[in-house]
């Protein structure tokens, strides 16, 4: 079962995103009816996997090898970890989906194509937390990536969604490939990329590499959670449709950054870069965000930037972990899940049922959407940390925690955590508190009322459970202690003590009394600022918004490649030739003049007095260069193609000097037939076309530069012949010489080599000839232009494609 | 002799590298079937000196023979040459119908702006 059932869970997704991908035009908006289905069986799945799972183990279950090679095996691993995240993305995923049921409606075009994107994104998280091999884990992790890029720029007319997704996945595509190279290190320090063998093996903590290997596996962790300096990218991915910023950009996908966090804990946290990193990154994020979230007007910047500020409270609470363990992570993330996605739902219908997405513009709406208002008051209190929610909880445990780390662990920075803490959960107070108050309290401006349309409560009802098990786990947060125990991942938690999770526990209780404090002074800034700045001011101040040197570093990069290709481009064909030639000098020069030792070596090998047999060689020779130099000083087109002939009949006599009578025959044959075909040739052209070019003089500038090149070509390659030539080698020539009669039957080994040794190389060889002889073909038998197609000017674009300006 | 097929293959490169250079087409393309040539030179030369060796044939002779491999890769050479002058002949016989000219510098000039068709 333990396998069957989460390649179950993860591969349905799968299937289910073909499946709508083929039947989504048939089923229009229908759709959504058989998208449901694979969620609630990968939630159902994984339920009987986490029954059956017995506490405090990790089960590796080898699949198979994908590529044995790089050591990728398809590893599955089921532990505490994986299972909760698999809970939360297949659980959330439910109630995302039937929300999106009754959210998206004929506004929305292709919902097929939504629901397919969703399911691979969901295959994609299920994947991912379940890998128990690294690599495997990044192909997943970046298939959300892809998946993410596809839902942010759902509504690809808009332009706001174009630049998110491409954003987004910019940000999370380059901190995944850093966190690929971190893998890499990994794997070279252990040799595996298997965590069952990775975390079996003694590995020193100090190692260079090692700490390199956590570095970098950090950032993708950081670009993923959004974390400083990449926040920026979480705020632009909300012009995703509603549904997709509650599903991937609070409850799931942003959390794959906390997710690694907790997955290398066992790995990592004896680095001595672990505390600082993560905890520096991490709340500075936190306040960072915390603000931008106060400061923000828009509805769902306001949800991001407290998204943001979640993740780094997570990712510095494991960077804080004491040296036995984290405890009570888990509640942290499912706190966070329930209220955040909980409330972006809420700030979905709203946005929806009034067409208003600047927080500004609302008010009163407590009337007309009663029960909204319930469970807006309930989700926010639990992201201020009122008792009774479950975020009361998550706070409480968290300074206490602070407390901890402050006496007891803290070797970096021991009270920072908790002053940072306390002057982050403030500002969360008092903007979870402008939430709740100008959407749903005050008086209501008129346009709301124009544009106002009530929800149903089909729409309502997954958020409506979020808040209910918010209350529940508030209230009865012990029902909880005996699912963490089980949960609970050997090297990543420490033990829990029994029946310590409970809600009470006392006035005189150093956390409960901070909390109280938090909650009064958050209330007291924003009822401050609601009084004395009306919030007046234009949002984030454009100077902070990282967002903006993003994109202007990107639009930077394509205007750097144009500046190269200007520099570097040609128009026409004629200018290249010269490039090429001259580049070719350049790259063999410098070889040539920077290893001396290639000329060196080959001193004392070369006879300079020829001996007599070379006496022909040396005639021959000289009559070839004579007669090439024709070619260049006839003015003739017949002078000078009787000049070519000469030096392809003269090269004959060389190749028998070469002893090799088989090319002589072959190239009296070829000589023959090119002298014969360019006659042709040139009896078509008439006697006007060779006297426009004799006169056109060309210019002496050219003719240096010209003369420069194709000596500089000509020094090169003749001192690559002379290197190849004589530099020693094993030659294979003996070796056919030795087998041609034995294995191919037959004396002449140029003859067996072609028709033998190297048979399939002949047969490719007949085929450029074919090639070629269909081109020559198609080129002859094309009809012929009418005068009327000539005036017109050339079929096609003009200048090889080149010229942007279309034809008319 | 290696030397002086260098020496040769370098002069023939660089008179054929020459020729590429021309405007005229029909120049490049003699240029190209010089260029064939040379390269040809080139490849035989790695055989080394051929001086005191036999013909690459195995009839019993106890002599040296000469390398029969870059010999066969020139046949080959030889013979895909002469299908790629063939085809550029083809070419050039039909860019001359099209365009009414043989020169490069001309032709791009033509066919880069809209007077393409102006034939004297």
């Amino acid at each position: 079962m333990a396998a069957s059932g989460i390649l179950i869970a993860i591969f349905a997704p799968l299937v289910g995103m073909v499946l709508l991908a083929l039947l989504g035009e048939r089923l229009k908006t229908n759709v959504r009816w058989f998208a449901l289905p694979f969620p609630l069986l990968s939630f159902a799945l994984i339920v009987l996997e986490t029954i059956g799972h017995s506490a405090g183990t990790q089960n590796f279950i080898h699949v198979g090898s994908w590529i044995p090679g790089l050591g990728l095996d398809f590893l599955i691993l089921i532990d505490g970890l994986s299972l909760f995240f698999g809970l939360v993305v297949s659980g959330v995923g439910v109630l995302i989906f039937f929300y999106a049921s009754q959210y998206l409606d004929d506004h929305y075009a292709h919902h097929d194509r939504f629901y397919a994107y969703l399911l691979l994104f969901m295959a994609a998280m299920l994947g991912t937390v379940f890998s128990g091999n690294l690599l495997l884990m990044f192909v997943w992790w970046e298939l959300t990536g892809i998946a993410s890029f596809f839902l942010i720029g759902f509504l690809h007319n808009k332009a706001e969604s174009r630049a998110g997704a491409r954003m987004a996945f910019m940000v999370t595509i380059t901190t995944g490939l850093l966190m690929l190279a971190g893998i890499m290190l990994v794997s070279e320090v252990t040799g595996s990329f298997n965590l069952n063998e990775i975390l079996s093996q003694p590995i020193d903590p100090s190692h260079s590499l090692w700490v390199a290997a956590f570095l970098l596996i950090a950032i993708g962790g950081f670009g993923k959670s959004a974390q400083f300096p990449f926040y920026f990218w979480l705020p632009n991915a909300m012009a995703a449709p509603t549904p997709v910023s509650a599903y991937l950009h609070s409850a799931t996908m942003v959390k794959l950054g906390v997710f690694l966090t907790a997955r290398i804990y066992p790995m990592f946290s004896e680095v001595d870069l672990w505390t600082p990193v993560l905890t520096t990154i991490g709340l500075t994020t936190f306040i960072i965000a915390s603000v931008f979230a106060l400061i923000s007007h828009k509805l769902k910047a306001i949800l991001a930037y407290s998204t943001v500020a979640a993740l780094a409270f997570l990712i510095s609470f494991y960077g804080m972990a004491p040296a036995a363990g984290v405890q009570w992570d888990l509640m942290h993330i499912q706190n966070h899940v329930f209220y955040k996605g909980c409330l972006f739902m809420v700030v979905g219908i709203v946005t929806h049922c009034t067409g208003m997405t600047d927080i500004r513009q609302l008010g009163g709406l407590r009337k007309r959407m009663p029960l909204l208002a319930t469970i807006t008051a309930i989700s926010a209190a639990s992201m201020a940390g009122v008792i009774v929610t479950f975020g009361f909880l998550s706070k409480d445990y968290a300074l206490a925690e602070k407390f901890d780390y402050m006496t007891e662990y803290g070797s970096f920075m021991p009270a920072m955590p908790l002053v940072l803490f306390i002057l982050g959960s403030i500002l969360k107070v008092a903007f979870s508190l402008r939430l709740f108050w100008h959407i749903f309290m005050g008086e209501e401006p008129e346009a709301v009322g124009k544009h106002f349309h009530a929800p149903s409560f089909g729409v309502q009802l997954s958020p409506l459970i979020l808040a209910v098990a918010t209350v529940f786990f508030g209230l009865f947060p012990s029902l909880l202690q005996g699912f963490y125990e089980k949960l609970a991942v050997p090297g990543l938690h420490a033990e829990l003590k029994p029946n310590s999770l409970y809600l009470w526990h006392g006035f005189d209780n150093i956390a409960f009394q901070l909390s109280a404090a938090i909650l009064a002074i958050g209330a007291l800034l924003y009822f401050v600022l609601d009084r004395f700045t009306g919030w007046r001011w234009e949002g984030i101040p454009k100077a902070i918004r990282l967002d903006d040197a993003f994109e202007w570093g990107v639009a930077r990069i394509p205007k750097f490649g144009n500046l190269v290709n200007q520099s570097v481009r040609a128009d026409t064909a004629t200018a290249y030739i010269p490039i090429i030639s001259a580049t070719f000098i350049a790259v063999f020069g410098a070889y040539i003049v920077y290893n001396p030792a290639v000329l060196g070596a080959l001193a004392g090998k070369w006879q300079m007095p020829f001996h007599e047999a070379e006496v022909i060689a040396l005639l021959t020779a000289t009559l070839i260069a004579v007669a090439a130099q024709g070619i260049l000083i006839a003015s003739r087109w017949t002078t000078q193609l009787i000049f070519t002939s000469i030096v392809g009949f003269l090269i004959t006599f060389y190749f028998v000097l070469f002893r090799a009578p088989d090319l002589a025959m072959t190239q009296i044959l070829i000589e023959a037939a090119t002298l014969i075909m360019v006659l042709l040739l040139l009896a078509r052209f008439p006697r006007r076309a060779q006297a426009g070019e004799v006169t056109g003089k060309a210019q002496a500038l050219l003719k240096t530069s010209n003369s420069v090149i194709a000596i500089g070509v000509g020094v090169i390659v003749g001192s690559l012949t002379l290197i190849f030539g004589l530099a020693p080698s094993a030659p294979i020539g003996p070796w056919y010489i030795e087998n041609t009669l034995e294995k191919a039957y037959g004396t002449n080994a140029v003859n067996t080599i072609l028709v033998d040794f190297r048979a399939l190389d002949t047969l490719l060889e007949v085929g450029v000839l074919l090639i070629a002889g269909l081109g020559i073909l198609a080129l002859l038998m094309r009809r012929k232009r009418t005068p009327a197609e000539m005036r017109e000017g050339a079929h096609g674009q003009g200048g090889l494609g080149i010229d942007p300006e279309p034809k008319r | 002799m290696i030397l002086l097929t260098a020496i040769l293959v370098g002069v023939l490169f660089a008179q054929s590298t020459y020729l590429i250079l021309q405007r005229s087409f029909v120049r490049i393309l003699f240029g190209i079937i010089l260029l064939a040539n040379a390269a040809n030179l080139a490849v035989l030369a790695m055989s080394g000196d051929p001086s005191g060796k036999g013909v690459p044939i195995a009839d019993g002779r106890t002599e040296l023979s000469a390398d029969p491999l870059p010999q066969a890769l020139i046949l080959t050479a030889i013979v895909i040459g002469f299908g790629v002058a063939a085809y550029f002949i083809a070419l050039l016989y039909r860019t001359f119908l099209d365009w009414k000219t043989t020169d490069a510098g001309e032709l791009f000039a033509k066919s880069t702006t809209d007077d393409s068709n102006s034939e004297s």
